[in-house]
């Protein structure tokens, strides 16, 4: 890859990026809601308490403005202030996210080992094992985050005790939420994997490898696993950016006080800030991935890589 | 001949899902001989390599002895274990056989212990040179998507060349390639043989091109070998009539024909023929019989499947003796 | 030099004809249709009101009154399940129909016309694809407020780039045939060589993604009733049954398991039947087009 199409396609990532951050600015402000409703709620406020309150959050301010100082700050690392008890948005975020990066942490690597270490074999050997383990991995692909949480909850936290069903205290409670969180994913990473094992494993240079005496385990380690590798590593990346948004609900299905809970109580409280301060941070994760993936698939390319030279 | 090098004994190869491919093969190869293994697509040709070479798909099951060097041959689908190691094989088309992530020298030296890899350096080069290969050494460096599908056969070569075999199986080698490079290439692998004193098995479609170049030839038609000849004695004397069918349908230059004399019908597998000679029903010269009973290969030297053959002609005198 | 063996080699197999779902295709149909069937007539088949409280008998468990039991509040299970696939199938055939209508002319548009018309609206579309369709939907309930509404605009949304891509890449093809260029040469207009002849061929492509496009929506829709941003709580969504959580902690996990269950079938034979009828066509294709 030349620098000029690292540059576009950095660039690309900037304008969806800056496009993305208009529209979850944009929505909100055009949101029907009024921000002195939610900020006052029922009480009625002295003139010059509403006075200091409008300029804190600039509500009197032109959108574009706001839009552009809004970005400004959050360049900063400043998020604004909560509509809900006036704390600054980047304490709270600050608080909530470590807690959901070790569950999307634990969950993505729960989901690589468990997707590769399931297809693998599969894709290696065709029959009745590789039948029956596509037929339950096609189960727990369609089985919700949200379904898996509650039932786990129910087996392992309600039933059997071992684990605590809401609210995580350390390691031991992001275990059960991380398998639920990967689950689904796990499944279509093995999918994947399989798939481009299996057409890796009857490609022509494979008859060739073998037809030189190469052992079974170097041909499948060092000709049939480089190359499936491609697709794999491009599902991975997407799927772990996935759990961030999947993190939403399993964090709300466990209780546990992450950046996904606090987006859905704020949204429920109509707290503007976070949900944009989130939004943004969400959003930011996926577009980034997409490009570090896409990034990743061309410098694995031998072809590719090349190029570049 | 004396201790075969390649000996295959009633082979049959069933497929799944397809059936029987191959049946009744029974051929022999002397040590350094070359021996053409032609017929039309379908025949079972690249079956014959494959089970030889231990490389039949999953699922495919032999019957039947093949014994090389002397020792019988697992059915395993392992490719070259041991008894297999001194037996090399080119494929046809060399772009899809090569790893596209491997440098050619990664490749060529892949068998070879690590250890002993730079020793081994100069003979790879050499080798590269001797197959016609400008810049051997930058060569090393590159990947197959950089080089031409002629350039990519000879690399293919020379890795099988670098393994001393004792037997080369080459399935349609020069299909995939254009014309000249084509000419090149089996010259190549021709000197290369005769230098070494190696045994080739030579895969193809092409009657002329097999006779060229091979010691024998075995016609094959619908997984069965029906003729089995010297390259010369076939060419002057074809009895089995598909054989005779191919050489009138070859175009020549000297023998301006209005249009080429294709055979009539189409081509059929192995499992899709009936009880008796798989060619009776294309056959021009097939009697009742023809339909009910395969018969044997019959002759030593000119061996044919046919009960209708043309007997030897009468001004070369071949000892090979057809039962009518 | 050759010879002349031209001949074909007599294939006797012939392509698999398009849409044979096999048995396990046609097991997954009959189950979704059964799905579908059991909403549509949920209000003559379920043997209770959906929110008819019987607070003497919480938490029962199957009986010949109560098949499946009563929830904490004595409510008939079955019931809420047979009235709740209304909401969690019908939610989720809104988004993909929405999904359809806008995104089969915004493809076909961005086939017909190429240049800057189709380069701007992929350019939108990677945008919105590279969100994930619950944030979407979380943040148009953020801008209105919770319910079923917003939460199916915003997924129809979120699923705009499939069908968009999908239609795009298959009107493409059929944009550079020669019957294509004949129509036009013999003066027929763009929109009526789009709508009688290019649609009518790719529809088939376009409809087999239904299915699974139809299982995603369902399970985001679900979620977000799960997380009480759609559908809501008297309401009896399966996504809201599996929200329940007070009875989840005392013990009684059967409602959700049931629900969690209904959820899971519908969505197993709809990936099945998205399989089947996708087999061979866009994905190997994809596949190929890579190498």
């Amino acid at each position: 890859m030349t620098v000029r199409e690292l540059l576009r396609t950095v660039g690309a990532m900037c304008v969806s990026i800056l496009a993305a951050s208009f529209v979850v600015f944009a929505s909100l402000y055009a949101a029907p809601g009024d921000a002195e409703s939610v900020l006052f709620g029922s009480t009625t406020p002295t003139d010059e308490v509403r006075a200091a309150v409008r300029d804190q959050y600039r509500l009197d301010d032109p959108f574009l403005v706001r839009y552009v100082h809004w970005l400004g700050s959050v360049a900063h690392g400043d998020f604004g202030t909560s509509f809900v008890g006036g704390q600054s948005v980047a304490t709270r975020l600050g608080a909530t996210a470590p807690t959901t990066l070790a569950l999307v942490g634990l969950a993505g690597l729960l989901l690589v080992v468990i997707g590769i270490a399931l297809g693998v074999p599969m894709g290696l050997r065709p029959g009745r094992v590789d039948t029956v383990l596509t037929t339950v991995v096609a189960v727990v692909a369609g089985i919700p985050t949200f379904v898996s949480a509650t039932l786990l909850i129910a087996v392992f936290a309600v039933g059997l005790g071992w684990f605590p069903a809401y609210g995580a205290d350390g390691l031991r409670g992001l275990v059960l939420p991380a398998l639920s969180l990967a689950l689904v994913s796990s499944a279509m990473l093995a999918r994947i994997t399989r798939a481009s094992v299996r057409a890796e494993s009857g490609r022509e240079y494979v008859t060739t490898a073998r037809a030189r005496g190469l052992p079974s385990r170097v041909v499948v380690a060092r000709h049939i696993l480089p190359n499936a590798a491609g697709p794999v590593i491009t599902a991975g990346g997407l799927l772990v950016a996935a759990l961030f948004a999947g993190a939403i609900v399993v964090e709300n299905a466990f209780g546990i006080a992450g950046l996904g809970s606090l987006l859905v109580s704020s949204v429920n409280r109509q707290d503007f800030p976070t949900v944009q301060a989130i939004s943004l941070l969400l959003v930011v994760v996926f577009v980034l991935t997409n490009t570090l993936v896409d990034l990743a698939a061309r410098g694995l390319d031998p072809r590719q890589r090349r190029r570049a030279a | 001949m004396t201790s075969p090098l390649l000996e295959i004994g009633d082979v049959v190869v069933d497929l799944p899902g397809r059936g029987t491919v191959l049946r009744d093969i029974t051929l022999a190869m002397a040590s350094g001989e070359s021996l053409g293994l032609v017929g039309e697509s379908g025949a079972g040709k690249s079956m014959l390599a494959r089970a030889v070479a231990g490389l039949l798909p999953a699922g495919a099951a032999r019957l039947g002895t093949i014994r090389f060097d002397g020792a019988p041959l697992s059915r395993s689908r392992t490719g070259r274990d041991g008894a297999r190691r001194r037996l090399g094989m080119v494929f046809q088309d060399a772009r899809a056989h090569l790893d596209p992530r491997q440098r050619i020298g990664d490749f060529l030296l892949e068998t070879t212990p690590r250890r002993a890899r730079p020793a081994r350096l100069p003979e790879v080069l050499a080798l590269l040179d001797r197959v016609g290969l400008a810049e051997p050494r930058r060569l090393l460096d590159r990947y197959p998507d950089q080089l031409s599908g002629g350039m990519l056969q000879r690399i293919m070569i020379a890795s099988v060349v670098l393994a001393d075999p004792a037997l080369v199986l080459a399935d349609e080698p020069t299909t995939a390639l254009d014309v000249t490079t084509q000419a090149e290439v089996v010259a190549i692998l021709d000197e290369l043989r005769r230098e070494r004193g190696t045994g080739l098995l030579f895969i193809s479609h092409d009657l002329d091109l097999a006779a060229q170049l091979c010691d024998r030839i075995a016609v094959l038609y619908a997984g069965t070998v029906q003729e089995v000849a010297a390259a010369g004695a076939l060419a002057a004397d074809p009895r089995h009539p598909y054989t005779r069918a191919l050489f009138a349908a070859r175009p020549d230059i000297e023998r301006r024909l209005p249009r080429l004399p294709a055979i009539a019908g189409h081509p059929v597998a192995a499992y899709e023929s009936g009880a008796g000679c798989a060619f009776a029903p294309r056959c021009d010269r097939a009697v009742d019989a023809c339909g009910t009973a395969l018969p044997e290969l019959v002759g030593t030297e000119h061996a044919v499947r046919c009960l209708v053959a043309a007997p030897p002609a009468p001004a070369t005198r071949r000892e090979g003796v057809t039962r009518c | 030099m050759t010879l002349a063996l031209a001949l074909p080699a007599g294939r006797s197999r012939p392509r698999r004809a398009r849409g044979v779902l096999g048995p396990v295709g046609w097991t997954a149909l009959v189950l979704v249709a059964a799905m579908v069937l059991l909403a549509a007539l949920a209000p003559w088949l379920a043997p209770y009101p959906v929110d008819q409280q019987d607070l003497l008998h919480p938490y029962a468990g199957p009986s010949p009154a109560h098949w499946l039991g009563t929830d904490a509040t004595g409510r008939d299970i079955l019931s809420r399940l047979l009235w709740g696939a209304r909401t969690s199938l019908g939610g989720p055939a809104l988004v993909v129909a929405l999904s359809l209508a806008v995104g089969l002319p915004t493809g076909l548009l961005a086939a017909w016309r190429g240049g800057l018309v189709d380069a701007a609206l992929a350019r939108v579309l990677d945008v919105v694809f590279a969100v994930p369709g619950i944030l979407i939907a979380v943040l148009a309930v953020a801008v209105f407020e919770p319910g079923l509404t917003p939460a199916v605009l915003a997924l129809a949304v979120a699923y705009l780039p499939y069908v968009a891509r999908t239609t795009r890449a298959a009107a493409r093809a059929q944009r550079d045939l020669p019957y294509v260029e004949a129509l036009e040469l013999q003066g027929m207009g763009g929109l009526r060589i789009c709508v009688r002849h290019i649609l009518p061929n790719i529809l088939g492509v376009v409809l087999a993604q239904v299915p699974v496009a139809f299982a995603l929506a369902l399970v985001d829709l679900a979620s977000l009733s799960f997380l009480g941003l759609a559908v809501q709580a008297p309401a009896a969504d399966w996504g809201v049954l599996i929200s329940d959580t007070s009875a989840l902690l005392q013990g009684h996990p059967e409602q959700a398991v049931y629900a969690g269950l209904a959820i899971v079938t519908t969505v197993v034979a709809l990936t099945f039947l998205g399989d089947r009828l996708t087999e061979g066509r866009p994905v190997a294709r994809a596949r190929k087009e890579k190498r």
